[in-house]
């Protein structure tokens, strides 16, 4: 009896804590009380597992990047050593990943994709208790005007994802299995994208002496030479493996982070109307094959108008 | 009472703590202090297990976990999306309080949001939240950086009371703070410790900065 009753308080401090730290996941995105924001973001999510399910043809070979957002908010949370508190910390964040995931988990179970299933589950399992690093600091070669490649790499340690791509392209070679490969290049398009997610403090654009239009210039400029050299090893080895074809594909992985820093001065703001638009806009360029491109000059023009906005207005 | 031995903290190659010795035997407060960079934190952070390190902590002869210890850091990890309010009902759960009858020692808007608060009334949230369960041992990192003076004069004397059945580990730079209420004041210096007895406060500043 005295068991249960443990049990039974044991399960309530459990589903307290979570529900904490949803909340705090949620009040990320929306504002305090937002209940209609809080089931859109669910429901939205639940369509795109949906939709992952429906045409899981299409997406088998990308669906671990579901999964990957785990990885990132792991890395940056700042709030284990409050958590140890609780000595199953451990099964707390286990539980908190798996929630979070679980639609697409249930993608993978419905699919009869046990052993992947098995394999996000262990990987979540060594992620958690992965020993904290204390690396030295690597000095990377990218330009300093958008700082955030810097912080990105050194923050999620995405420096560790491309032993990984490097696999997969030899995996790809091995198996002559070209989508390995367009997904390699998905991924290392989605890498660049990262930094324009974030957002300089608007003090930064307001004392910088450029004018809007050269201060855009610069950040496209930074966009296109950082992800120039985060291309360089995965060209060097599609090099080494003769895959001339894929090579020039490697010009379609400028688009989106190019495309980024633009949708970033449009939505500055409002970072997840950016993260809506971003993905939509992508995903129209793909399945049109690159049709909505031709509003680029359109869309420079007003990330220009809304920078000087923040540089003058709002004095 | 608490019995501290460390006798190795690395991180990477570069050595940051070597033969750290402390026994405290009675309740009060103690001082840390040390200049920046010198392993105040760390030392902190081994002693409750949140570094690993080449050594082990004692209270009482059990080892100290963090379940055990009220701990403050320099810049607490808190939600900011969180209200006061959650934030404390958040750690009550954490920390499995069973009765739960709220102290508050400082005064904070309870009902808003903790990212629209200072750094002063963030820590003084944090404090609020640690304070509501005793500790035989309180670890305060620069607990008054960030702090007004009304709350600097609060939180000296709720230390005060604690300190008649606990150990009150603090590190601060203000030296004034330390000198006056400290039992016992150690130095951190050149990965080592030395110990300073209320008699001997006078020749730390000679130590600390020759």
């Amino acid at each position: 009896m005295l068991q249960t009753c443990n049990n039974d308080s044991f399960s309530r401090i459990l589903a307290t804590i979570l529900e904490y730290l949803f909340i705090i996941r949620f009040r990320k995105l929306i504002s305090k009380g937002d209940r209609i924001g809080i089931l859109l973001i669910i429901l939205l999510y639940l369509a795109a597992a949906f939709l992952v399910f429906k045409n899981y043809e299409h997406f088998r070979h990308y669906i671990l990047l579901f999964f990957l957002d785990v990885v990132g908010y792991h890395l940056q949370r700042s709030d284990i050593e409050i958590l140890r508190l609780r000595r199953n910390y451990k099964v707390i964040l286990f539980l908190e990943y798996l929630i979070y995931s679980l639609p697409f988990h249930l993608v993978l179970l419905f699919k009869e994709e046990y052993l992947l299933i098995g394999a996000i589950l262990v990987f979540n399992i060594l992620l958690i208790n992965a020993p904290k690093s204390n690396f030295k600091t690597i000095k990377y070669p990218f330009d300093l005007f958008n700082v955030y490649w810097h912080i990105n790499f050194r923050k999620y340690k995405l420096i560790f994802i491309f032993p990984f791509l490097a696999v997969l392209i030899y995996v790809a070679v091995e198996y002559k299995n070209q989508n390995l490969i367009y997904f390699v290049l998905l991924v290392l398009s989605l890498l660049a994208c990262m930094p324009s997610f974030e957002r300089e403090q608007i003090e930064e654009i307001k004392r910088n002496p450029f004018s809007a239009e050269k201060y855009l210039r610069y950040q496209l400029k930074n966009t296109f030479f950082n992800t120039f050299y985060i291309a360089i090893p995965i060209v060097v080895m599609l090099c080494c493996f003769r895959k001339w074809t894929e090579l020039m594909l490697i010009v379609i992985v400028f688009i989106a982070p190019l495309v980024n820093v633009v949708l970033k001065y449009i939505y500055f703001k409002n970072g997840l109307m950016h993260q809506i638009v971003f993905f939509l806009f992508i995903s129209s360029a793909i399945s049109l094959f690159g049709v909505p491109l031709i509003l680029m000059p359109f869309m420079l023009k007003k990330a220009v108008k809304n920078l000087n906005t923040i540089k003058y207005a709002e004095d | 009472m608490l019995k501290i031995e460390i006798d190795q903290k690395k991180y990477g190659d570069k050595l940051i703590l070597e033969n750290i010795k402390i026994n405290i035997e009675k309740p009060g407060i103690y001082g840390v202090i040390g200049k920046n960079g010198h392993g105040k934190t760390t030392l902190f952070k081994c002693i409750l297990g949140l570094e690993k390190c080449k050594g082990s902590s004692f209270l009482n002869q059990e080892k100290l976990l963090l379940q055990n210890a009220g701990w403050v850091p320099t810049e607490p990890p808190i939600y900011d999306e969180l209200t006061a309010n959650e934030f404390y009902d958040f750690y009550t759960h954490l920390l499995d309080l069973k009765t739960f009858v709220f102290n508050e020692i400082f005064k904070v808007p309870e009902n808003q949001l903790i990212r629209e608060f200072s750094t002063g009334m963030k820590k003084k949230t944090y404090l609020n939240a640690v304070f509501q369960k005793d500790f035989l041992i309180y670890i305060l990192d620069e607990p008054f950086n960030g702090l007004d003076l009304e709350s600097n004069y609060l939180l000296m004397n709720y230390i005060r009371e604690l300190s008649k059945t606990s150990i009150v580990l603090i590190s601060s730079h203000i030296l004034e703070i330390l000198y006056k209420d400290c039992d016992k004041i150690f130095l951190l210096k050149d990965k080592n410790v030395q110990e300073f007895e209320k008699n001997e406060f006078s020749e730390i500043e000679k130590k600390l900065f020759s």
